[in-house]
């Protein structure tokens, strides 16, 4: 098995505008000779200094893949936070600061896993050419959960903010398909950091899954294309060499702005892909 | 036209550790170039150096040898040495099988670039300039797209440097234009700039080259006076920076400022 990755991202055209700093930020690895990981983060734009937030996220978590010994969500995000907050204190930088989402993924021979704590958008790649599957993870009002809260001892006030039981929603798609399917989940399980396990083989999709990319929710709002239009753009790689998905991203952003304002908030993204292609 | 890409490459020595494939254009023209797929920077610049081979650079064919590894060695000293991809043929109608052209090596990473592999240059025969430009224009035309179809950013530059005016070649000027019209207008590379360098070897071509620059279309001649090693040297501090400059200007949608050269 070898595992390719790529990561990058973008400054939207809102914090270009207004002269701030891109608040997304993302990291790819490996945790052993057969498993890679990517992470990602995308910062509260009504926060602090929230672009140092998704950064210390993002090495947090990067630090806590890499050496967790089991593959444990659970242990991972509470590994994840203890360095977060490690690094905040020791640069004594803000709570709000550190308001970012966190999602990563850990790709093996055997299993994808999708760990998504506030929101974003994941896709899974398939063998043969099916198409694309996305999952957009999304909380009620614009707002969503993040690790800072806990640390923060927020939760409370954040489960208060929410009216409906169930804010937290996935829409799963397909990006060559207008129908959608959407799942509504308690708030509960949104402040664990929703995963999502998938056997890369299995009954569960017609073909194995060979590769997984984890976007801010920036690919939601690119001017003039469809949330389905760009997962599908970013992962119709041309090769898989070296800088394989920022070639990609910068062509679409290319293209996306022949067509419109292109992303209007930052966008990020970070891809894990198993080049042998069969299992 | 005679040539086949295979012996248009006899001459080239094995010294790349990156895959290669072979590419064909135009009638018997061919080049070879860094396996794409494997190519890992997000953009290239393309850069094509063509030295003048004919019979009347001979006596000086070390001196230009040496402002070839001298151009070689400062690329790659260069920041953007990784994003450059460098070409080099010689020309002349000694190399009858192959229009008039052989090639050093394909389009390559520097790092695959060994200058003390490249053979000796042999001044004979004469001058096919046109098949030197349509060669060196056309293959960075073709790469190029192959590159930009595949999300690569792209630009190039091609330098030929010559001491006499065209005499023997298959092609035309009229085909020697329309291929640099090609790169500039069907947006197969974000920029090309082909620069003529005209040295003395003891038989001023300056007139006629310059007349050539206007006649196919060349962004820019310099005309670089004796072949001494001194001048050759500002020569090759001249192609390095304009090189460098080049890659710099990636992105931003146009070609970078020519350097004024005074060599």
């Amino acid at each position: 098995m070898t595992i390719v990755s790529d990561h990058a991202f973008h400054i939207g055209e809102q914090h270009l505008r207004q002269g701030t700093p891109s608040q997304d930020y993302t990291a790819t690895g490996t945790r052993s000779e057969n498993a890679a990981f990517a992470t990602l983060s995308d910062g509260c734009s009504s926060g602090g200094a929230t672009d140092i937030g998704a950064r210390l996220l993002v090495l947090a978590t990067r630090r806590a893949l890499s050496e967790a010994s089991t593959l444990n969500p659970t242990l991972i995000n509470r590994e994840r936070d203890l360095y977060l907050e490690t690094y905040r204190r020791t640069l004594e930088l803000a709570p709000s600061d550190m308001l970012a989402t966190s999602l990563w993924a850990t790709l093996d021979s055997d299993t994808l896993t999708v760990n998504v704590t506030g929101d974003g958008v994941f896709a899974l790649i398939f063998a043969d050419d099916t198409p694309v599957h996305f999952y957009e993870v999304s909380w009620d009002k614009n707002t969503p959960y993040y690790p800072a809260y806990r640390l923060s001892g927020l939760n409370e006030q954040f489960k208060q903010l929410h009216d409906s039981p169930t804010p937290l929603t996935v829409i799963r798609g397909q990006v060559d398909n207008p129908i959608y399917t959407e799942d509504t989940y308690y708030i509960e399980p949104g402040l664990q950091g929703l995963t999502f396990t998938f056997a890369r083989v299995g009954e569960m999709f017609p073909t194995p899954i060979i590769g997984v990319a984890l976007f801010s929710d920036g690919v939601t709002q690119v001017d003039g294309y469809t949330t389905a239009e760009v997962v599908g753009e970013l992962t119709h790689f041309k090769s898989t060499s070296g800088q394989f998905f920022t070639r990609r991203l910068n062509r679409f952003l290319q293209d996306a702005r022949k067509r419109g304002r292109g992303p209007l908030d930052d966008i990020a993204g970070a891809v894990l892909y198993d080049e042998r292609n069969e299992l | 036209m005679g040539g086949s890409i295979a012996s248009a490459h006899n001459n080239q020595k094995e010294f790349s550790m990156t895959q290669q494939d072979d590419f064909e254009f135009g009638s018997g023209f061919g080049f070879t170039g860094a396996t794409i797929e494997q190519l890992g920077a997000t953009e290239y610049t393309l850069v094509t150096i063509v030295l003048d081979e004919s019979g009347s650079i001979g006596g000086f064919e070390s001196q230009i040898k040496d402002m070839l590894d001298t151009i070689v060695a400062a690329c790659k000293r260069s920041p953007r040495a990784s994003n450059l991809l460098l070409r080099v043929t010689s020309f002349s109608s000694s190399y009858r099988t192959s229009n008039g052209i052989n090639q050093l090596h394909g389009f390559l990473p520097l790092g695959d670039i060994d200058t003390t592999a490249y053979a000796g240059l042999r001044g004979s025969g004469g001058t096919p300039l046109n098949d030197a430009f349509y060669d060196a224009v056309g293959a960075v035309n073709v790469y190029g797209k192959s590159l930009n179809d595949m999300d690569f950013l792209v630009n190039g530059i091609t330098f030929v440097v010559t001491d006499g005016e065209e005499n023997q070649s298959t092609t035309t000027k009229t085909m020697v234009k329309q291929e640099l019209k090609r790169a500039a207008t069907e947006e197969i590379l974000e920029s090309h700039l082909a620069i003529l360098i005209g040295i003395d070897t003891g038989f001023s071509a300056k007139t006629a080259l310059a007349d050539y620059q206007q006649e196919v279309a060349i962004n820019q001649f310099i005309y670089a006076g004796d072949a001494t090693p001194s001048k050759l040297a500002k020569l090759a501090q001249f192609v390095s920076q304009s090189i460098s400059s080049t890659s710099q200007a990636l992105g931003t949608g146009g070609p970078s400022q020519t350097i004024s050269a005074t060599i």
